[in-house]
This record gives C-alpha cells, structure tokens and sequence, in this order.
C-alpha cells in the first residue's frame, strides 16, 4: 500500500489511543521509503554472507583440514 | 553407588562445572533465571486444571491435544500447583548450595528436575512462549546436557543475537515505525534519531555480536560494554525479566572471566552442541519460509526469537447467527500480540463443544508499526477452521491478500 493510499483509509482510535495522532511515516521515513526493499536485500545477504562466512571458515575448513591430516 | 555417581558426572561433564568458575556461575545464573520466570507461573492460572476446563489454557499449534496432561489448581481452588512451585525453590535453593559447596551431581540433579518441570510447563502453555524463557531453556540445556559447556554457552550468547535480527529485517526496525507509531516513541532519545538507533542495533547485534569473540581487547570491551548498555536500556520497556535472564550469562562468559578461544571444538563430543546450534537457527527460520509477514499473521512466529517484532493493535469480533456478538477484544498495547490462533483456539473451546451448535462468524482486524489495520481473519464458521503449525493457514490472510480497513492512531507499550 502506497503512503498516498494509507492516508485516504479512516482513522480509527481503538481504546485510549482515540485523542492520539494518527500514525504516518515521518519525513525521514518517506524518504528512505522508496529503498526500503532494496535495503531489506542487503540485510539478508549479509545476514546469511555472515552465517556462512562463520560456519566456511571455522567448522568446514577446520573440519578438511582435520580429515586430510 | 560411586560407579553409579562417577558415570553420572561422565554423561554429563560435570568435570567441567568442577574446573571452571564461569561454569559454576552460569549455573547460578540459570537458578536466577528459574526464579524469575517461576515466580509469574507459580501462581498462574493457565495452567491449572480449571483454564483447561474453562477453555482458557491455550496448547502450542503443534500440540493441540495438551489439555490431557493438565493436572494441577492452585488456590483458592486447590495447592497442588503451589506445592510444587515451592518444592521447586526448594530444589534452586539446594542446586545453589551445591554449585557453593562444590557437591556438584546434586547441584546437576536438582537443575534437571527444575528443567523437566519448566519443559513440562512450557509444554501445555502456548502463553509460556516468552523469548527470555527461550534463553533460559536454551542456556539450561548446556549446563546439563552439552559437553564444552563454556564454548557453547558463550557460543549462544552471540548466536542469540544475530539470530535475532532476522526478525528486525522489517520496516518497524529499518525504519524505526515500531517506535515511532507510539505516542512516546523511543524512549530517552530525541524524536528524530529513532532510525538511527534501530538500524545501529541492527548492525550490532547482526556483526558486532561477533566481536564479543575478539582476541583484541579493546574491541572486545567495547562490544560487551555495547551489549551490557544495550539490555539495561531495553528494560526501560521490558521490564527486569529479560535483562535478568540474559545480562547475567553475557557478564560471565564476555566480563572480567572472558577467555579467547584458540579454537572451535570439533570433536564427537561437539556433536550434540552443533546439533542444538542447528536447531536454533532451524527453528529461527521456520516463520520466513511460511508465505505472508508473519508479524500480521503469526504464522510460525513463536518458534524462534521473535521479541520487538512489531507494535500491534487489533480488534477481534465472534458474533452468533442472530448477529449477538459473544466475543469482542480491542488492544492497543504494542506488545500485546493478536495471534489469531489464540482467538480461534479459545473460541472453539468456548463455543464448538457440545451437539448444539450456533455458527460463530470471526472476525480480526491488525495493524502492525502503526501500518493500516487489515482484514487478516473473515470467517463464517470459527468451529470449522484448522490451525496447521508450520505452514499456510488460508483462513488467516496476508497483507497481499487482506482488505486495508483504516489507519490506526499512535498507542503505547504497556
């Protein structure tokens, strides 16, 4: 859903959030809104480059290095 | 008896509870940690007999038979479930004078029983599903079972966090709307800097959490003095709980008694420790591979590390065939999650027993990081859905597939 369409819904204020704002992304948000998914990306790959690097470099190696000897 | 005492100390490893004082302390910590979670359960209610009879006692998706092994009231209604819980300090008590005078098969003994009793609990409540008490059962498990209790203790520690960021992977973190869907925002920070902070903890607990390994020491104080800062700041929102369970075992092996290792151990007896390193990550990745965010869906979401996964609000509606509403929830604390499995399975215990039944229609609305609240749950028949725990629910709808119905004002986390 795009920031323009999220502001066209109605508000609701559930409980005691009824005198609060509404929610929306702030400046800075809207800003880094169009990137976000690619940022995502980035996250994952170093999320899962780090897992292997870790496991590559001190179980698998370790582990051949151990069968050769 | 002897030979029976000395194969015990073998199959566990007690010589290394025996050599090492940070083992010794890990073990204390655990107690604290007993003490803290049992201290909410001693008296709850979910697990009494009557919730079971009620149909308030919720059982974990893949269990959902569990009401067969409730057993226990506690009072007024019975002592049953007290006696127990103050067996069970007893039992820290006595595990505590073990790790103290060095009688450590007692010690060992005693945290068994208390990690039986806790699994047994956890087992036949979903509600028991708190992250600082998946810490605990995770650390408990390697001071009992685990050979290079050291290693693979403070193996977690890191492992813990990093694994946590797969769940901060999402706007509520990369973009700070957790925080700033709330009328009070972040707390202690100036308004503005939210997205900073997040993504720094992001960064931090994804790589720096590493560094806590470093063979250079003042990079290693540096991110243990981060990570120490870190859990006592979170508690100005969690509370004592969570940094009472973590910081303890972060102290002892990553503080003044941190050792670098010179290498991993890769030996048979590791295999059981890699083992439970593999399930932990298994088990992390168990909600990403179900389609949807399973922040709005809850799908798969309490198998692994799920804490700060998104603010929530929702709003839950059961009506009769005459359109009598018999159920209705609305909740805006941000920590309160809207598992739509906890409203179905209390509902049908509720009003699909019996040969005379109405149709209840199940409706629920949720917004997660102040984003619009969304149809997840438009169901005619509550009695004639099926909760499947590791994959896709239909009658639970993502955010592709769910009707946007309004945009929710700022909450709090209470």
């Amino acid at each position: 859903m795009t920031p323009t369409e999220f502001e066209k819904l109605p508000i609701i204020g559930l409980q005691d959030t009824g005198t609060s704002d509404p929610t929306g992304y702030t400046d800075l948000q809207a800003a880094f809104l169009p990137y976000i998914d690619l940022y995502h990306t980035a996250l994952w790959l170093l999320f899962f480059g780090i897992g292997i690097t870790l496991v590559t470099r001190f179980i698998l190696i370790p582990l051949l290095k151990g069968a050769k000897t | 008896m002897k030979r029976l005492l000395d194969s015990y100390q073998k199959l566990f490893s007690l010589h290394e509870i025996n050599k090492d004082l940070a083992i010794r302390l890990f073990g204390a910590a655990i107690l604290l940690g007993f003490i803290v979670s049992f201290k909410g359960w001693e008296s709850s209610y979910l697990s009494t007999l009557n919730a079971a009879n009620n149909g308030d006692a919720i059982c974990w998706p893949m269990f959902q038979g569990c009401y067969d092994l409730f057993f226990m009231n506690r009072r007024p209604h019975g002592y049953i479930q007290n006696t127990i819980f103050m067996s069970m300090l007893g039992l820290i008590f006595v595990a505590a004078y073990g790790l103290i005078a060095k009688k450590y098969v007692t010690a060992h003994f005693c945290i068994l029983i208390l990690f039986i009793w806790k699994a047994y609990l956890t087992s036949i409540n979903y509600m028991a599903n708190g992250n600082f008490d998946y810490y605990h059962t995770a650390f408990t498990f390697i001071f009992l079972f685990l050979p290079h209790k050291r290693f693979f203790g403070s193996l977690s520690i890191p492992l813990f966090y990093f694994l946590s960021t797969a769940t901060k992977i999402h706007e509520g973190w990369t973009l700070g709307t957790y925080f700033t869907s709330m009328v009070t925002d972040l707390p202690l920070f100036p308004d503005g800097t939210t997205m900073l902070w997040t993504n720094m903890v992001i960064l931090m607990e994804m790589v720096g959490a590493w560094f806590l390994f470093s063979k250079h020491k003042h990079i290693q104080k540096t991110v243990f003095a981060f990570f120490v800062i870190f859990h006592l700041y979170s508690g100005t929102l969690v509370g004592y709980h969570y940094p009472l369970i973590v910081t303890p075992a972060l102290l002892i092996f990553f503080g003044p008694l941190y050792k670098p290792f010179h290498s991993v151990p890769l030996d048979r007896k590791a295999i059981a420790g890699w083992l439970l390193m593999c399930c932990l990550v298994s088990a992390q990745m168990i909600s990403h591979v179900i389609p949807g965010d399973e922040k709005l869906t809850f799908e798969g979401n309490f198998y692994g590390l799920y804490m700060f996964e998104a603010n929530h609000q929702c709003s839950i509606l059961m009506t009769n065939e005459n359109g009598d509403i018999v159920y209705r929830a609305d909740t805006t604390s941000a920590r309160n999650r809207c598992d739509p499995y906890n409203y179905m399975f209390r509902g049908q215990k509720k009003f699909c027993q019996g040969e005379t039944q109405s149709k209840i229609s199940f409706k629920q609305t949720h917004s997660i990081n102040g984003g619009p609240f969304y149809l997840i749950v438009d169901e005619a028949d509550l009695c004639a859905l099926e909760y499947k725990p590791f994959s896709r629910n239909r009658w639970i709808k993502t955010e592709d597939e769910a009707k946007a119905t309004a945009r929710p004002r700022e909450n709090y986390y209470r």
